[in-house]
């Protein structure tokens, strides 16, 4: 009886009618995760658009009003297209699974926060083919008015579809909340869940809070465009500043949304293959939920040059400063974590530790951004650009680069190809700081953002971030090898894959089975 | 998690409606409080 149930239970339609209606966690977090593989591609080939032209001063390949749509098209789609969807990838495969849950609380709401984005992006990317009525928005993924007030119909087509991501995150956030506040198994107190789970926990509350705070501020856009308000318009008494505080205070907690989940990933992968507990767990949880209060506070130190008082700036800057302190608490944590732990260099760790070392020197130059008067001279360089790409890039995408290898044994049941895994990390690591690093000092220098073209001087670290653009742009294709050929067979994997894995996901066979835990495990 | 199909289940699930509900009210207050706090 309890058999026929079970089998029951594991009946779901074949084919492509599994994907379009599958309210199954584990079906939606590989949609998701596929959906950021194709768009890590199509935001990519934009960059490698962008680096190419770059290569030499004058302009050759593309004329500057396209340069100005790839740049931003391709923060758009990375953004909202790549990092904040792998996430959710990774929370819908793993959530209910490190809970002990069977599945998320709200499987069809699940669905469909998947479904409207590959619709949202298709109408985004679509505005880059209508060139004749201006071609996509090219104003800067910040949308900053008068440039976005002014735009063609791609910024319709961008207003309207980041109201569709927007909705789509927060349903998903919701889905997260309720999941890990509704579906633990009995035993599993908030202070035992996996940091991964925790970190998104505190993710969610963040996207719950600010993604309506930019769907308000495109809003105000739309109307300022085609419904006669001056939200933004000075001539009619608005303020285009106004919109600066507005779209940095939804910002600057994306920027944590898209590096919490991060945290967690590492704070999975390296105590694993150290082989060791994570040190200081508890200090773990209050340094996240210290950052997310934090990202709350520190908005305007994206517009210290805006003019504001003095008093405003001393304060963004301190405020943006201490949060050098629960980064810093994670940082010695993860090394501690290390310390005289029996450690083994997989792919998933070799990506971890490089998370950890190149992400705290993005934090770094973060710091440095923080000073105000330090910022005067660094805004709008390539400074900023050599930051935030060591970021998001050898921090967000390296650490979802080291889930994936993590997890990938778990998913498909199958050992991926450790060989390959390594060129990849090494050729990706290579190419990143061959991409990133000299642009630190092309705005040290004074190389502005947003640029086709630039001086004679500042060929030479031009030409170095092209060949590491490429090499890393190259180094991808062998992940998407990687992965397939994982997907389609390969060496067994054992349940608990890895030897110094912790945590209930290694508990169950690999893959596991389309419901996870129909019973609720024992929690120790 | 309860067991599925009991009483446990049932309850989980309506919790689970009420945190939603509860969050997208709040979701919707800070969209609508964003635009009109002007």
């Amino acid at each position: 009886m309890a058999h026929a149930a079970d089998h029951a239970h594991e009946e779901h339609p074949q084919g492509i009618l599994r994907w379009i209606t599958t309210t199954n966690h584990k079906d939606i977090g590989t949609m998701y995760l596929v959906f950021s593989l194709i768009m890590f591609f199509i935001g990519g080939a934009m960059a490698l658009v962008i680096r190419a032209e770059l290569w030499q001063p004058g302009l050759q390949l593309v004329d500057p009003h396209f340069f100005n749509q790839m740049t931003t098209m391709h923060a758009l789609i990375m953004v909202f297209g790549v990092v904040m969807p792998a996430f959710v990838g990774f929370a819908n495969w793993m959530i209910p699974i490190q809970i002990g849950g069977p599945d998320m609380a709200l499987p069809r709401m699940n669905n469909w926060s998947f479904w409207i984005l590959p619709f949202a992006f298709s109408m985004l990317i679509s505005t880059v083919f209508m060139q004749k009525l201006g071609g996509a928005p090219s104003g800067g993924w910040t949308l900053y008015p008068p440039l976005s007030v002014q735009g063609g119909i791609g910024t319709d087509f961008a207003i309207l579809s980041i109201h569709m991501m927007g909705i789509s995150s927060v349903l998903g956030a919701i889905n997260v909340i309720a999941t890990i506040l509704n579906m633990r198994a009995p035993g599993m107190t908030l202070m035992k869940m996996p940091m991964f789970t925790w970190t998104w926990l505190v993710t969610a509350y963040l996207l719950l809070a600010v993604m309506p705070v930019l769907a308000g501020a495109v809003t105000m856009l739309l109307t300022d465009r085609h419904f006669g308000t001056s939200f933004f318009d000075a001539a009619g008494g608005g303020d285009p500043v106004l919109f600066q505080h507005i779209f940095w205070f939804f910002g600057h907690p994306e920027v944590y949304i898209l590096i919490l989940p991060a945290f967690g990933l590492a704070s999975q992968i390296i105590p694993t293959f150290a082989r060791k507990p994570l040190f200081g767990y508890g200090s773990m949880v209050y340094a996240v939920a210290s950052i997310a209060f934090l990202s709350f506070i520190v908005w305007a130190h994206h517009m210290f040059t805006v003019g504001m008082p003095i008093a405003g700036e001393l304060f963004f800057m301190y405020a943006t400063m201490l949060i050098a302190v629960p980064t810093g608490v994670k940082v010695f944590n993860w090394i501690a974590t290390l310390w005289k732990g029996s450690i083994s260099l997989e792919t998933p760790m070799l990506f971890a530790l490089a998370f950890v070392f190149l992400f705290t020197i993005g934090g770094f130059s973060g710091l440095m951004l923080s000073i105000v008067p330090a910022d005067f001279q660094y805004h709008d360089t390539y400074f900023v650009v050599a930051h935030f790409h060591y970021v998001l890039v050898p921090g967000a995408v390296f650490s979802i680069l080291g889930g994936a290898y993590y997890w990938l044994p778990k998913w498909t049941g199958h050992m991926y190809d450790e060989t390959l895994g390594k060129w990849h990390f090494w050729l990706s690591a290579i190419g990143v700081n061959l991409l990133f690093f000299p642009m630190h000092f092309l705005g040290l220098a004074g190389m502005p953002r947003r640029i086709p073209d630039y001086a004679l001087q500042f060929t030479e670290f031009n030409q170095w971030a092209t060949v590491g653009a490429f090499l890393f742009g190259f180094a991808q294709l062998i992940f998407v090898y990687v992965v397939i050929k994982c997907a389609r067979g390969g060496k067994k994997a054992s349940a608990q894959v890895w030897e110094g894995a912790q945590g209930l996901e290694w508990t169950l066979p690999s893959p596991p089975p389309y419901h996870s835990f129909t019973v609720a495990p024992k929690i120790k | 998690m309860a067991k599925p199909g009991t009483k446990q289940q049932a309850q989980a699930r309506r919790n689970a409606v009420r945190t939603a509900l509860i969050l997208g009210a709040i979701a919707l207050a800070v969209y609508l409080f964003s635009i009109f706090l002007r």
